[in-house]
């Protein structure tokens, strides 16, 4: 406990965002897992069951850059930014920030692990608590991570958090009470509670997918901006694959409780490689979407998660599916650039075959 | 392009100043319900006789004389026993027993279930069932004969003792709600964005929990005092006490062992049973106002509903009315009379829908005018506030209070070109009206279906309240058919609706509003809480329905991108009003209400090139507090001086801005108003 505790604040100290090498990953996910338990019945028998929420999952955030998961209800999607900022233990895996490897669950080190890694949930309506005044919630932050700082200071580093996110003058938001702004000032305090503990890793889990449509832009170009201001590493979650075009540097997709392709945002979401990702782009509404290419057809829906299918996990929905994907997982298969895909048509040999009506 | 410009600039400064302030007293508005007030002063008058009557009393309540059983007089106020003691005397020392002993187990129960509660609560686990299983015991047995098995194996019977037994018999069942309050607030997002900022467990718990149950514990606490001063009064009648120690229940068991009810002497034993009534009842009217007093938004609702909304009510009136008259005259005659042309089913004219439970109503839907022909989609486009649903519940009839259609029209076209105003159907016709003619599906309404009830049966009750006298065959097959129509397997038939995703209990809501052939439904936002896969397998099979079985459709969704894909005309809503009218096609490619291209502009794009889009600035209006004129004018790009003066109305376009002569489009924005011309800004807002 105490070596592990002394590892972590270590972080704070020796190695400060600046100096840390723009190429290494300041966040690296090494195969995450979690399973919850799935509640038994009295004197229940039989082996234990489990959801296997997220599986295997490697993932990298690199500071000044968005990186995106898209994925749809019960993907697995919300669980991993849970995991990464900690607020569950994982199964497995390994979770490295600034390139040491983090293991923390409560106490100081959860502490200093959270200044560095926050979290921005999705609903502005419930993150706050009604009974306190925006300034209540902001205080509380900057006191847990700046304990030194006098009331006075405390006021000014206030302002400032809310001046970053457009919300000025400060006096003017941090005096009321959660019910008396709207949804986007409510989401910009949820960023300016972020910030307030000046952390180098963003997570926000749909940040805009509660707000409406009109002000959805506001709230991702001040993302934006501040990613690449403060040099964080923004992990974007989504289940809008539009949005994390326009959004993101790198994006992922996830299926199942597994990212199945990932690569630079343009590539994955312009020359899609998993049938999947292929789907989620068909379904998408898009107004300027040439009529005359063939959508790529749904069957069925997800999967169970208690006992996902063997092989890989979309094979019963896939209209591509082959012999081999109802056995074996598909391991990454390189598609160039740093874009993969975990699909077997891109086995060599397989992938020589133009197989995707969509593919140029 | 810069983003600092998107600041939110809904807030009128020196609006919220004034509420700031407001905000700091604003705890003592709990006090001013009248109901607070009478059980603040009557318990406090109580509790100044508890501490300080002893004192100012000088009769002994003990000192026996020869007036014995006199009814109240001047000299004895409540009369006397018969042994001549002064029953006023009994009272008003007896109520500092009484009251100290039932607010001091008070304290103490509700402590006890404030501890158990939320250390069950948020542990969870096996701490859990442990305290649960105590709590659960202590409320199956009898409280009663507990205490007083309790009270008679206690070997001291003074007032100490007993409140110690008072509370260990009364926290389980504070306990109990408590735990069930912490473990729903334990999951609330609040309480996760406090862990994930790093705060201690004991601070969450203290800090973020426990004051979202203030209004619990009060309760809790008012229900034990009155519930400990009872019980002490039951068991000093019971003479389990000590009875020379004086106090409301003493009384109470000397009237009885002295026959009081059988010698009349009702002053005897009235006044004892009046006070604990009396002080139960101010109890309780104090545990109305405690909501209102600890919950902020309460606490401010309270205080605003008066002031701000004749403040509002100035606002939305004083400005608008000059100019209503001659600009709205034009539009009825020369405004959409085009556009009825071809074959219409449903003309919506000027409809008006008023919210009329604040003191000042709000135009929820305000002078809406809108045509749907037959065999087509109209998309209705809107965020929250625009008065979408509003209007989907008002065409359809089934808006309640406080909603109500205070003008306008809706002309239903028949089959044979006969018309029916819907507004002004009897509710017997209306029944029929709808569902035949025309049906609707929510978007909670894949949530609406019975949970006891099979799909099958609920499609079939839909058929058979319509039509009662097709038999059980005709029903059954056409059950099966609507399910087929709609893409579920017939073997689900006799499922659940918790055994169907929720693309599928859509799907079946899709059926029991298709089960009449209607010539209308009216969807809102139906697949918005749907993933986008099945988003598209639901649309895609209602636009197949649509083509074979010819029934019009009004989509109503925020989603403009998916509007714009599956609609023939689409009209965007905001504040209340359509804002422009047009084909979707048409309106894609070239919007012209400045709000219209800043919503499209709104949607990152999957095809084409990247670029950077930027929103709207602002948020949407509070219907409430909406500016004078134009509604939209405070995050317009392009406002003008007129734009606050003059409201705009949904006028035709000139036919210089229409590309093709087929084209209709009507906008409400002054941009396009020849009479007020200030043409060189709209260049630049229809290229971007």
């Amino acid at each position: 406990m105490t070596t592990e505790n002394s590892r972590i604040t270590n972080v704070g100290a020796d190695m400060t965002v600046e100096a840390w090498p723009s190429n290494e990953p300041v966040l690296k996910v090494r195969g995450l897992t979690k399973h919850f338990p799935v509640r038994r019945r009295f004197l229940g028998r039989g082996p234990k069951k489990v959801v296997h929420a997220v599986e295997n999952v490697d993932l990298e955030l690199y500071a000044g850059q968005v990186t995106a998961i898209i994925g749809e209800s019960g993907s697995g999607k919300s669980t991993v930014a849970r995991l990464l900022a900690q607020l569950y233990v994982p199964t497995s895996g390994e979770i490295a920030l600034y390139g040491k490897p983090v293991h923390v669950k409560h106490g100081k080190a959860f502490r200093t692990y959270v200044g560095q890694v926050q979290l921005i949930l999705q609903d502005p309506f419930g993150s706050f608590n009604p009974v306190h005044t925006i300034a209540y919630h902001l205080r509380r932050v900057l006191r847990i991570h700046n304990p030194s700082l006098g009331l006075k200071a405390i006021d000014d580093r206030m302002a400032e958090v809310l001046k970053e996110v457009n919300l000025a003058p400060a006096n003017q938001f941090s005096e009321k009470y959660p019910h008396e702004l709207s949804g986007g000032q409510r989401q910009r305090i949820s960023i300016a509670r972020a910030l307030a503990a000046n952390p180098s890793v963003l997570l926000a889990d749909e940040p805009v997918s509660m707000l409406d449509v009109s002000i959805r832009l506001g709230i991702l170009n001040l993302l934006e901006k501040l990613a690449t201001e403060r040099n964080l590493a923004l992990l974007y979650i989504t289940h809008d694959i539009a949005s994390a075009r326009y959004f993101a540097t790198t994006a992922t997709v996830m299926y199942a409780g597994e990212l199945i392709e990932g690569g630079p945002a343009e590539a994955v979401t312009q020359q899609a490689g998993h049938p999947y990702t292929q789907l989620l782009i068909a379904s998408a509404p898009d107004p300027d979407r040439d009529e005359s290419v063939e959508r790529i057809k749904d069957i069925g829906q997800p999967p169970s998660l208690i006992d996902p299918p063997a092989g890989c996990r979309f094979h019963p929905r896939c209209p591509f599916a082959m012999e081999k994907c109802h056995t074996e997982a598909p391991p990454k298969f390189d598609l160039g650039d740093g874009h993969w895909a975990r699909c077997w048509l891109h086995e060599s040999g397989a992938a020589a075959t133009p197989m995707f009506p969509k593919e140029e | 392009m810069s983003t600092t410009t998107l600041a939110e600039v809904d807030v009128d400064p020196s609006e919220t100043a004034a509420r700031g302030k407001g905000a700091k007293f604003a705890w003592i508005s709990g006090f001013r319900s009248p109901k607070t007030i009478v059980g603040i002063v009557i318990v406090v008058f109580f509790a100044l006789v508890a501490i300080f009557g002893p004192l100012l009393v000088t009769t002994d309540p003990s000192a026996v004389s020869f007036n014995v059983l006199l009814p109240p007089s001047a000299k004895h106020l409540l009369g006397t026993t018969h042994t001549g003691q002064d029953i006023f005397a009994q009272m008003v020392v007896g109520a500092r027993i009484s009251m100290l002993v039932g607010f001091v187990a008070a304290v103490l129960a509700t402590l006890l279930s404030l501890i158990i509660g939320l250390a069950a609560g948020y542990l969870g686990g096996i701490p859990d069932e442990l305290l649960s299983l105590v709590s659960n015991i202590f409320l199956v047995i009898p409280t009663l004969p507990l205490v007083v098995i309790l009270a008679g194996a206690l070997p001291s019977t003074g007032s100490l003792s007993i409140t110690i037994v008072i509370s260990i018999t009364a926290w389980a069942w504070g306990a109990r709600v408590l735990r069930a309050q912490t473990l729903s607030l334990r999951k609330r997002d609040f309480v996760e964005a406090a862990r994930a900022t790093g705060e201690s467990t004991f601070r969450i718990i203290f800090r973020e929990i426990l004051p979202n149950q203030t209004a619990i514990v009060a309760a809790t606490f008012l229900s034990t005092v009155i519930g400990a001063i009872l019980t002490q009064a039951s068991l000093a009648f019971l003479g389990l006490t000590d009875v020379t120690e004086w106090s409301w229940g003493g009384i109470l068991y000397w009237a009885q062992n002295s026959s009081a009810l059988s010698f009349g002497a009702w002053w005897w034993f009235v006044p004892p049973g009046l006070c604990i009534a009396l002080l139960g009842t101010a109890l309780s009217l104090i545990n109305f106002g405690i909501d209102e007093f600890i919950n902020p938004r309460l606490r401010l609702a309270g205080i605003a509903t008066k002031k701000g909304a004749k403040k509002a009510l100035t606002r939305l009136q004083a400005p608008k009315q000059p100019i209503r008259g001659p600009r709205r005259q034009a539009r009825r005659t020369g405004g959409l009379g085009s556009f009825t042309r071809g074959d219409v089913i449903l003309e919506v004219k000027n409809l008006t829908v008023d919210y009329t439970s604040a003191s000042a109503p709000v135009h929820a839907v305000d002078d809406v005018s809108l045509t749907l022909r037959r065999g087509q989609v109209l998309g209705i486009a809107g965020e929250s506030g625009s008065g979408k649903s509003t209007l989907a519940y008002a065409i359809t009839r089934l808006h309640r209070p406080p909603a109500e259609i205070t003008g306008g029209e809706l002309i239903y076209t028949n089959r044979d070109g006969s018309t029916v105003d819907i507004l002004k159907l009897t509710d017997r016709e209306l029944t029929d009206f709808r569902w035949e003619e025309l049906s609707i599906v929510f978007q909670s309404a894949m949530n609406a279906l019975n949970p006891i009830l099979r799909v099958g049966a609920q499609i079939e009750d839909a058929i058979a309240a319509h039509r009662p006298d097709m038999d059980a065959q005709g029903r059954s097959d056409r059950v099966r058919e609507l399910m087929g129509l709609v893409g579920i397997s017939i073997d689900r038939v006799s499922a659940y609706p918790h055994e169907l995703s929720g693309g599928m209990r859509q799907r079946v809501m899709i059926a029991i509003a298709l089960a009449l052939d209607p010539e209308i439904i009216v969807m809102d936002e139906p697949t918005t809480a749907l993933d986008v896969v099945i988003q598209r397998q639901i649309v895609e099979k209602i636009m197949e329905l649509k083509d074979r079985l010819g029934f019009s459709v009004i989509f109503i969704t925020h989603d403009l991108s998916m509007l714009i894909e599956l609609s023939d005309e689409i009209a965007i809503m905001y504040a209340g009003r359509i804002v422009e009218v047009g084909s979707a096609q048409e309106f894609y490619r070239n919007p012209k209400h400045p709000y219209s291209q800043g919503l499209l502009g709104s949607f990152p794009t999957l095809s084409g090139p990247k670029k950077v889009l930027t929103g709207i600035v602002g948020a949407p209006p509070d219907l409430r507090s909406l500016p004078s004129g134009c509604p939209f004018r405070t995050r317009c790009p392009h406002a003008f001086d007129a734009c606050a003066t003059i409201e705009p109305v949904l006028l035709p376009l000139p036919t210089v801005e229409v590309p093709s002569a087929n084209e209709l489009r009507s906008v409400s924005c002054h941009l396009y108003d020849p009479e007020l011309t200030r043409v060189p800004a709209l260049a630049e807002g229809v290229a971007k």
